[in-house]
């Protein structure tokens, strides 16, 4: 599913009415391509989640559009546009321990009728998303019983329940650890190739951005919106212009395989504390 | 759920009934009631006095049946109102429904008498508070949860206050009394009247809450979770809303306040059978009926003198409530 | 300077002044101590609470929540003059009762100090009532009047004399005579009491216990609420007094309290007696007529054995004046072949005797017939 945004931005108002400056320093413009992933970067308080808010209409634009399909998001019908577009937010602590399977059938909200419950169907699906991302044995467990990288797969198994064709996931992998990160992104490259899922990812990690995106989406306050590539956009000049810290990309490859990251140069340590060589860890 | 459960949860308020019928002040043998339960359907040659039908026929069977519906209607409503503010502390009291109908059915008591005045303001008045309620804490389509709670404390306080001010000018031997005695709660004078004027809400009511169930799931999450799931929030509580407010107001119209039941059942039936409303309101209803069936049992039978069901409820409620408290520390996983 | 003399003078006068009350409260306590004679001027007189109560004048008499009192007070003195305030509860009763024509004088009363049910302090002061008398049980009233300089005497009702209403009433009869001085009454209302429960006593003597009529005192009944009166209330008394059985009584009920239909089936009494506090008739329980309770299968109502409670000088299920009238009349109401004088008779009687007025026959119905507006509060 491709999906489209034209000239959006968005200012929060007390009132309907009022008007106030806009939070994004140019309009936000980009087009996503079916089974393509966009990583939306960008230092706190940029706006990354009001974003992602905007791009699936669950806040209005107060300027410009969102097309899905090449259609005004606004002439979607909620029902329809909700089974296409997965919205998978940050894990968090529930109210009520539902179980896992209950939580994950929740998506299929959009395929129940108004005054009917789950069927048998309905739970099968939940079944086979909890299969996808490989926690269908904590099924019957409380949401507020698993861990936060289990938590999190069952959100995205939720919203895989509807046959989504776009995820829109905020910051999904913040708050693991890096066993957990590493499931999540993997989870998220297969879903997008196999099932050729487009995905909007807000991430604060570089090299998660390398890993999946094949687009990035750059803000900060103040700052023009930057769309492109990977490589185009992922500068050490840009990310010390938006993230106002001095990076280095590295690059490291080994067999056939390319490590891409960057790293704060404040970070780097002199080389007489270190007693490695250069890529040889071997007899630390 | 497994079918066994299922069917015993089904048939408790039923056999309760059954016992219930055989239970009370007058007494009429256990054969006898099945007889004159039967001869309702079918032709037995009766051999009971009239007063032992009327005792089972007039007074318990609607009593029987009203206590039943109210105990089901409260915490059907109860569970709702919970799941609806993702606050299992919250009950019909929260958005001043109770105490708008009970305000409008003193004012009905003290108007115009009893009966159907009563209990057509206090449907009126626990509508209007509702809107009252909304209208404080902001009417839109994202209503924001917690203003409303707030707006519902107001509304409480405002028609507690009108209620104390109508017994103020009640005259003290005859309405205060009743007014009085029916702020507890009380099925006392239950009739077949009361049942045909409460019953069909609190049927209309809980079959929409019913309904709905497993949707109210998707309200206990943030409402933008809950939209992207592709439920239009604004309106489904406003149906959640209507329907336990059409339950609690007509209950109370005929019983007063009943306090404790909409609070104490849902969490019995979460400890039951786990979080998901597609299960909690069914085992609520069940529960709910039940329970108020037995109090309502034990208010008119163990003393010649009718014992306020409040009294009851609460010396009942409170302390398990505060077991619970104590338990689960407040959280329900 | 003028001024200034004007001031002093006045400063000193209301000094002396409470000098002069410090001295008088001294003195009466000291007296009180000693168990002195009083003056004329002022006389201590104990009331049933066991306080004393300072008395000056007993011109202006003012009555609350003791709401037989104002005829009471008219019984013992023969006169309502100086009942200038009374509970609308007392007015009401008054106004729909023979007391009305007896001394007419009394619906001048004042009845602004109630309202809803609570005393107004200052509405009372304007009133400058010369004693007060209030409910023993109201004792933040009593005490509210005191501190207001209004001698104020704690009257008892039930929890005097066992809720006996014959006793009760003389026990108020006897404080009335401390105050006024005038005890011809009472002697005479004891002697009539004694009279007619001699008379009683003797026919019931051949009663068998089992053939004793089940009684119960229907003391409200409306749609919301029944409810009857049981132990350690006048309507024991009266039925014991009568001879009958209290239900009510026997199941265990105390004061008054609400029932339900069901306890009133298992009940089943032979005569139901309905109070004046509340506008239920027997016409209502004969015709179904309250909520939508089902008398019909009672068998005080298949046979016609629903009686509502005269109302003559005041409302005879409480202690009234009409208390001997009301033994001979509930005698005959639970025994009417052993009973067989003639009721309009020694009620026309009693009246020319006590109060010194001739009831006409329609005078005479409307005590043994009494509306149901006397059950309402006039605001």
């Amino acid at each position: 599913m491709k999906i489209e945004v034209h000239d959006g931005n968005f200012f929060y108002a007390k009132k309907k009415r009022d008007v106030a400056p806009f939070i994004y320093g140019t309009d936000i413009n980009f087009t996503l391509e079916p089974g393509h992933i966009m990583a939306i970067l960008g230092p706190n308080g940029a706006g990354k989640t009001t974003l992602l808010k905007c791009i699936t209409g669950l806040h209005d634009w107060k300027k410009g559009t969102t097309l899905v399909d090449g259609q005004p998001i606004n002439k979607w019908s909620q029902k329809e546009l909700w089974k296409h577009i997965g919205y998978v937010p940050q894990a968090h602590k529930m109210v009520f321990g539902f179980s896992i399977e209950e939580l994950v059938v929740m998506g299929r909200a959009p395929y129940i009728s108004s005054l009917a419950q789950p069927k048998k169907e309905d739970y099968e699906a939940a079944h086979k998303a909890l299969e996808e991302v490989g926690i269908l044995h904590l099924a019957k467990k409380s949401c507020n019983h698993v861990s936060g990288g289990e938590l999190q797969l069952a959100l995205i198994a939720r919203t895989l329940v509807s046959n989504p064709k776009v995820l829109i996931l905020d910051e999904p992998e913040s708050h693991l650890d890096i066993q957990k990160q590493v499931i999540i992104l993997q989870t998220l490259k297969r879903l997008a190739k196999e099932h050729n899922i487009s995905c909007i990812i807000n991430t604060h990690y570089p090299n998660h951005a390398f890993y999946l995106a094949d687009q990035v989406l750059m803000i900060a306050k103040e700052k023009k919106a930057v769309c492109g590539t990977v490589a185009e956009t992922m500068t050490e000049s840009r990310m010390r212009e938006y993230f106002n810290i001095e990076l280095r990309k590295i690059l490291y490859d080994q067999d056939d395989y390319v490590f891409e990251t960057m790293i704060p140069t404040e970070l780097a340590t002199q080389r007489e504390a270190v007693e490695c060589r250069f890529n040889d860890f071997d007899h630390v | 759920m497994k079918l066994w459960t299922k069917i015993t949860l089904f048939l408790l308020p039923i056999v309760i009934a059954l016992v219930s019928i055989g239970i009370g002040r007058f007494s009429v043998d256990f054969t006898t009631t099945v007889q004159i339960l039967l001869s309702q359907v079918f032709p037995i040659e009766q051999t009971w006095t009239e007063m032992e039908e009327t005792v089972v026929m007039q007074i318990r069977l609607p009593r029987i049946i009203l206590a039943i519906l109210i105990g089901a209607g409260l915490s059907i409503a109860g569970a709702s109102f919970q799941g609806m503010f993702a606050n299992p502390l919250v009950s019909a009291d929260i958005l001043g429904v109770a105490s708008g109908a009970a305000f409008g059915a003193s004012l009905g008591i003290l108007l115009i008498g009893n009966g159907i005045a009563a209990q057509g303001l206090a449907l009126v008045f626990g509508l209007l508070a509702i809107v009252f309620t909304n209208i404080i804490g902001g009417v839109g389509k994202k209503m924001p949860v917690f203003m409303l709670v707030l707006a519902g404390i107001v509304t409480t306080a405002l028609f507690e206050a009108l209620i104390s001010l109508i017994k103020f000018v009640a005259d003290p031997e005859e309405k205060l009394p009743a007014i009085t005695y029916w702020l507890m709660g009380s099925l006392g004078t239950a009739s077949y009247q009361d049942l045909w004027l409460a019953g069909p809400l609190i049927v209309i009511g809980g079959g929409i809450l019913l309904a709905v169930r497993w949707r109210i799931n998707l309200l206990t999450l943030p409402e933008d979770e809950a939209r992207s799931l592709g439920i239009s929030v604004g309106k489904l509580k406003w149906v959640v809303i209507f329907a336990a407010t059409l339950v609690t107001a007509a209950s109370v119209a005929v019983a007063g306040i009943v306090g404790w039941v909409g609070l104490i059942i849902p969490h019995v039936a979460r400890m039951l059978v786990g979080n998901n409303n597609e299960r909690v309101l069914p085992v609520s209803v069940a529960l709910g009926g039940a329970y108020l069936l037995i109090i309502d049992t034990v208010a008119r039978s163990v003393t010649a003198t009718e014992i306020p069901l409040s009294i009851l409820t609460a010396i009942i409620g409170a302390p398990f409530f505060a077991i619970l408290l104590r338990k689960t520390g407040g959280g329900w996983s | 300077m003028n001024k200034k003399w004007m001031a002093t003078l006045a400063f000193s006068a209301l000094l002396l002044a409470a000098c002069g009350n410090n001295e008088e409260a001294t003195t009466a306590n000291e007296e009180a101590t000693a168990d002195v004679a009083q003056t004329a001027e002022e006389r201590l007189i104990t009331d049933q609470l066991g306080r004393e109560v300072a008395v000056t004048e007993t011109d202006r008499i003012v009555t609350g929540g003791l709401l037989p009192y104002p005829s009471a007070w008219y019984f013992a003195t023969g006169s309502g003059e100086e009942i200038v305030g009374m509970h609308p509860n007392s007015y009401s009763a008054t106004e729909n009762s023979i007391l009305a024509k007896l001394a007419p004088e009394m619906l001048d009363a004042s009845t602004a100090f109630v309202k809803n049910g609570e005393m107004n302090i200052e509405e009372l002061m304007n009133i400058n009532p010369d004693i007060y008398f209030e409910l023993s049980t109201d004792e933040k009233t009593i005490e509210q009047a005191e501190k207001a300089g209004i001698p104020t005497m704690g009257v008892k009702t039930f929890d005097q004399s066992d809720a006996e209403p014959l006793a009760t009433y003389t026990s108020w009869l006897e404080l009335t005579s401390e105050i006024t001085g005038k005890a011809e009454r009472k002697d005479m209302f004891i002697e009539e009491g004694d009279a007619a429960q001699a008379i009683i006593d003797e026919k019931l003597a051949t009663v068998d216990a089992a053939d004793k009529p089940k009684i119960l005192f229907l003391y409200g009944a409306s749609a919301d609420a029944l409810t009857v009166t049981g132990a350690n209330f006048f309507g024991e008394q009266w039925i014991k007094a009568t001879g009958g059985i209290d239900v009510a009584a026997e199941a265990g009920v105390t004061g008054r309290k609400d029932v339900n239909m069901e306890q009133i089936y298992e009940w089943n009494p032979d005569i139901i007696y309905i109070t004046n506090f509340t506008p239920a008739q027997p016409e209502d329980l004969y015709t179904n007529g309250i909520g939508s309770f089902d008398w019909s299968t009672l068998d005080a109502v298949k046979n016609k054995q629903v009686h509502k409670v005269p109302l003559g000088i005041y409302r005879w299920y409480p202690p009234s004046g009409d208390a001997p009238l009301m033994l001979k009349w509930m005698a005959q109401k639970n025994y009417p072949a052993l009973f067989d004088y003639d009721m309009n008779e020694e009620i026309k009687a009693y009246y020319t005797k006590f109060y010194d007025y001739n009831l006409t026959d329609e005078e005479v119905d409307s005590i043994l017939h009494p509306v149901s507006e006397a059950a309402k509060v006039t605001k």
